[in-house]
């Protein structure tokens, strides 16, 4: 699978309102990568993220996916930032909830989505609804939906962003493995470098807004990875440039209203 | 578990504070202190009432019960549908606002003689008041109800290609239930409302037109056997809506 974004430019409202988001973007992913987009918030990441689901139209430019996609497939499927749960289906239903929509039967759309439940230790939590869950098992879920459903593409919109340290780290090495069993193109949006760094293939560092594509760095070090990677020198110079990129952007959009 | 035991205690003291009014209106009747004809003893109203039961009252607990039902599905089903496509669309809920705010406030059973004209002297005519007195408190809160979902989980449902149907079934319908059912007890207790005016006010059947009837012929015993029936109804309804509310939406969390 790869897909292609061509100098992808989104402008917000109109006249004296209009704000520009992302200016002129372009960059492409291919294979079973593992690609991070870091940038100061308000950069258009999420943005970005929602333009390869089709969830926006930009403004200018094109996103190209490749042809040889299995016909039927899911293209895309996108965990939310705040899980975006249904609050009134239970565990089981929200994980289905992807095939369904992809008009898989009831049951057997149940059915897979309890096996990969079960894979991943919440059986415990199958008829829960989600307001009984913590955070960090709503998220979990919510990762889960997204990989039942078997997209080309799987899109992460700072998946981690709301939780607690601790909660994080778990749920990264969680993310690392399943996606180890289920390899598939990954575009992962983060404000957190060492997240990017322990996830990806690639990172992608953006500027403020409007947003436009500073650099890409490649990621080297050698999968399946463990948290001890982020100790290392190589690591540590990997951060270091990126926020040589990122400090003086975080600066400067400080000074930009929300 | 202790609120479950003070829960208790307040029913059993509510039923206390029942059990002590009647027993004072029982003495208060006997001995004269109010007029026992505008005021029968309860004792009495209870034994007047499985006589009234059995001669007229159940054929016309019946008719009622048919007049509400009717209207109430008439017009409820409508209101939803309604108001579920107001409360997704902001187009349709522009245009249609104004309609919603100058006819909402109108008391429907004031048209029920334009109802007789276009339907004529039958059951269509009661029907449709009380049809269009429920409509409007079902198409409200079911349209508040739809307003009211977060824009996430439209994104979410569109996100795996769902289209409209799809939005329909897995977010509208779903996400404005727990606001469909409070509008359908509204409407319902309105519809019951109008059902019994209606009855009292215009036609010979019904429990209505039965404690009319009883007030015009001072038997006060029917007249409060009525209340008493319109009272359980009353009481049914909203312990139905309430068991659906708790089966229907177990993600709404309360207490």
């Amino acid at each position: 699978m790869s897909f292609a974004l061509r100098q992808i430019t989104k402008d917000y409202g109109r006249g004296a309102s209009q704000t520009t988001a992302l200016a002129g973007v372009s960059f492409a992913a291919r294979g079973a990568e593992f690609v991070s987009i870091v940038g100061p918030s308000g950069c258009g990441k999420t943005t970005l993220l929602k333009i390869v689901a089709g969830l926006i139209e930009p403004t200018s430019g094109e996103v190209t996916f490749d042809e040889t996609a299995t016909p039927g497939k899911l293209r895309t499927s996108l965990v939310f930032q705040d899980h975006g749960l249904l609050p009134w289906y239970d565990v089981l239903d929200n994980v289905a909830l992807g095939l369904r929509l992809q008009h898989v039967d009831l049951a057997v759309a149940r059915e897979r989505a309890r096996h990969f439940i079960v894979h991943v230790g919440l059986e415990r939590f199958l008829h829960h609804h989600p307001h009984q869950l913590s955070i960090g098992m709503r998220q979990r879920v919510g990762i889960a939906r997204a990989f039942v459903a078997d997209p080309e593409i799987l899109l992460l919109d700072e998946p981690f962003g709301s939780l607690d340290a601790q909660t994080k780290l778990v749920l990264q090495q969680e993310l690392l493995h399943i996606w180890q069993e289920h390899r598939k193109l990954v575009v992962h949006v983060t404000h957190d470098l060492e997240e990017a760094i322990l996830l990806s293939d690639r990172i992608v560092v953006m500027s403020g807004r409007p947003g436009r594509i500073r650099e890409e760095l490649t990621v080297p070090f050698a999968r399946p990875r463990h948290l001890d990677i982020l100790g290392t020198a190589a690591a540590g110079e990997i951060r270091h440039r990126i926020w040589d990129i990122l400090e003086e952007e975080v600066r400067q959009s400080l000074w930009v209203p929300e | 578990m202790r609120a479950g035991d003070s829960g208790r205690a307040d029913r059993m003291l509510a039923a206390g504070i029942a059990v002590l009014l009647l027993g004072l209106w029982e003495l208060a009747s006997r001995m004269g202190w109010i007029h026992p004809l505008m005021f029968p003893p309860p004792s009495a109203i209870l034994a007047d009432f499985p006589v009234l039961w059995r001669q007229e009252l159940a054929q016309n607990v019946a008719l009622t019960l048919m007049r509400f039902f009717g209207g109430v599905l008439v017009g409820g089903v409508p209101g939803i549908l309604f108001g579920l496509a107001i409360g997704w669309s902001p187009r349709l809920h522009r245009i249609a606002d104004p309609f919603i705010a100058a006819i909402h406030p109108i008391p429907k059973i004031l048209l029920f003689p334009i109802f007789i004209v276009i339907f004529g002297i039958n059951e269509w005519a009661k029907i449709a008041s009380v049809a269009l007195t429920v409509f409007f408190p079902a198409l409200i809160n079911a349209s508040a109800g739809a307003r009211e979902i977060s824009p996430l989980y439209f994104e979410v449902v569109r996100s795996y290609g769902g289209g409209r149907a799809a939005l329909f079934r897995h977010v509208v319908l779903p996400g404005s239930l727990p606001m469909i059912l409070s509008g359908i007890r509204i409407a319902a207790n309105l519809g019951l409302l109008v059902t019994i005016a209606i009855e009292y006010t215009l036609t010979t059947q019904g429990i209505g037109s039965i404690m009319w009837l009883a007030l015009q012929t001072m038997r006060t015993e029917d007249l409060y056997a009525g209340v008493l029936t319109i009272s359980l109804i009353g009481i049914t309804i909203n312990a139905s809506i309430q068991w659906l509310l708790r089966r229907l939406t177990p993600w709404q969390t309360r207490g």
